[in-house]
């Protein structure tokens, strides 16, 4: 019985190491992306400030956007072109992607977990969360 | 106002609203969205998008203290995500349906309703009391213990009436997808009062959720083309810069003093946010 609890402690313990790695690497991954906000908002400055000023704030700000004025893209794709395109708001666009998907790689790497500890009920919910987030992308282009 | 000096005071209300949000235990958002539309006149739907970018900054930032303090619980937090992210979901896309006064006014409501709950907030646990069976939380191994360093023990602890618990996670899931904010406010009480968890560990556990949730409205905003970039970043950067500056001052400061404080800030915001309704709808 006592030796039991023993094994028990520790495969907690295993675990707890294991959700405190991945928070850790969840900071490292908000760190990497505020840093790419941050260097693309420093080039949007350094290379459109002109460009910015004559369009003014009434239309950078414009609901819904004034495709002159500035780039809300909403597919990846477009995110894509834009940063081959050297244009900093795709830089900026990477960098809130990126922050967006800390929450979801966290809860994708939940799974393995909960697998190896053959936790089947676990698993399915941990899938079934990750499942409606990936659904979120393509539920805002179908409305 | 110049391109130039919206983008530095808005960073700089970031970083007030992280440093505050951080202190008082509220996200950043609910200080944000009031700030941008109604002191800087961005559109609710660009506000909210923002925000809800930053909430997942603070979240995840946090995620690796809150783990280890042992207080939140990745099973709990994982079951119910399966409403607040299917809740999130479902607000996101109701924002897009309906128009800025509707949610000017609900804004409103929750903003007083925050206000109201920091007044009436609890500090004690009430773990020692024996809660009713239910059956999901015993399949579901809904229980777990903590050392409270005050108490000088270790407090073990199981959840009830988890239905319940799943259904208002829904809502709270509801309201911060269609907000934009991370509806701790709205979580916190379903643990603490319905499913009878301890107050740290439901405060903990529904900070954990906190990013996962606003990652699936994040979504639909970002799909939608609610995201814009020349607002969302210096959001994002202050937010996060002044979170994390407050979980370092934090142990050095009283926070009720800043708390009553922030009760008239809040009721003040409220009355404003339903002017502004009331003004779209031209009343």
């Amino acid at each position: 019985m006592i030796k039991e609890h023993v094994v028990e402690d520790t495969e907690l313990e295993r675990l707890e190491r294991v959700e405190l790695f991945l928070s850790q690497m969840l900071r490292t991954g908000v760190l990497v992306s505020a840093a790419v906000i941050l260097v693309g908002a420093v080039l949007l400055f350094a290379t459109e400030a002109q460009t910015l000023l004559h369009n003014g704030m009434g239309s950078i700000i414009a609901y819904p956007p004034d495709p002159n004025a500035v780039r809300v893209v909403h597919t990846l794709p477009a995110v894509w072109a834009g940063l081959l395109a050297g244009d900093p708001d795709a830089v900026i666009d990477v960098g809130l992607l990126l922050l967006i998907a800390t929450p979801v790689f966290r809860v994708a790497v939940s799974i393995p977990v909960f697998l190896l500890q053959r936790d089947r009920r676990y698993t399915l919910i941990t899938t079934f969360v990750l499942v409606v987030l990936l659904l979120s992308f393509v539920i805002g282009t179908v409305e | 106002m110049s391109p130039i000096e919206f983008f530095l005071l808005t960073l700089t209300a970031s970083i007030g609203a992280g440093l505050l949000g951080a202190l008082l235990g509220l996200g950043g958002g609910i200080i944000i969205v009031p700030f941008l539309t109604l002191v800087m006149g961005v559109d609710i739907h660009y506000a909210i998008g923002a925000s809800i970018v930053s909430v997942i900054a603070t979240s995840s930032g946090a995620a690796a203290a809150y783990l280890r303090d042992h207080l939140s619980n990745i099973r709990i937090g994982m079951f119910l995500e399966v409403a607040t992210t299917t809740g999130a979901i479902s607000g996101a896309f109701l924002a897009g349906l309906i128009g800025g006064p509707v949610l000017f006014l609900v804004f409103s409501v929750l903003l007083a309703y925050s206000a109201v709950s920091m007044v009436r907030r609890r500090e004690d646990d009430h773990a020692a009391v024996p809660v009713p069976h239910d059956h999901i939380s015993d399949t579901l191994q809904l229980r777990g213990e903590y050392h409270d360093a005050v108490m000088q023990k270790t407090v073990r602890y199981r959840a009830t009436h988890a239905l319940a618990g799943l259904g208002l996670m829904y809502v709270a899931g509801t309201a911060s997808g269609l907000l934009g904010i991370g509806s701790g406010v709205l979580k916190v009480p379903a643990m603490d009062l319905v499913m009878r968890l301890p107050m740290k560990v439901s405060t903990a556990t529904s900070n954990f959720m906190i990013g996962v949730t606003a990652a699936a409205s994040a979504g639909v905003y970002f799909a939608r083309g609610d995201i814009n970039p020349f607002v969302a970043a210096p959001v994002a950067l202050g937010v996060l810069a002044g979170a994390t500056l407050g979980t370092r001052v934090m142990s050095r400061m009283k926070s009720a003093s800043i708390r009553k404080v922030f009760v008239v800030v809040l009721l003040v915001v409220a009355v404003q946010m339903l002017q502004k309704a009331l003004a779209l709808l031209g009343m």
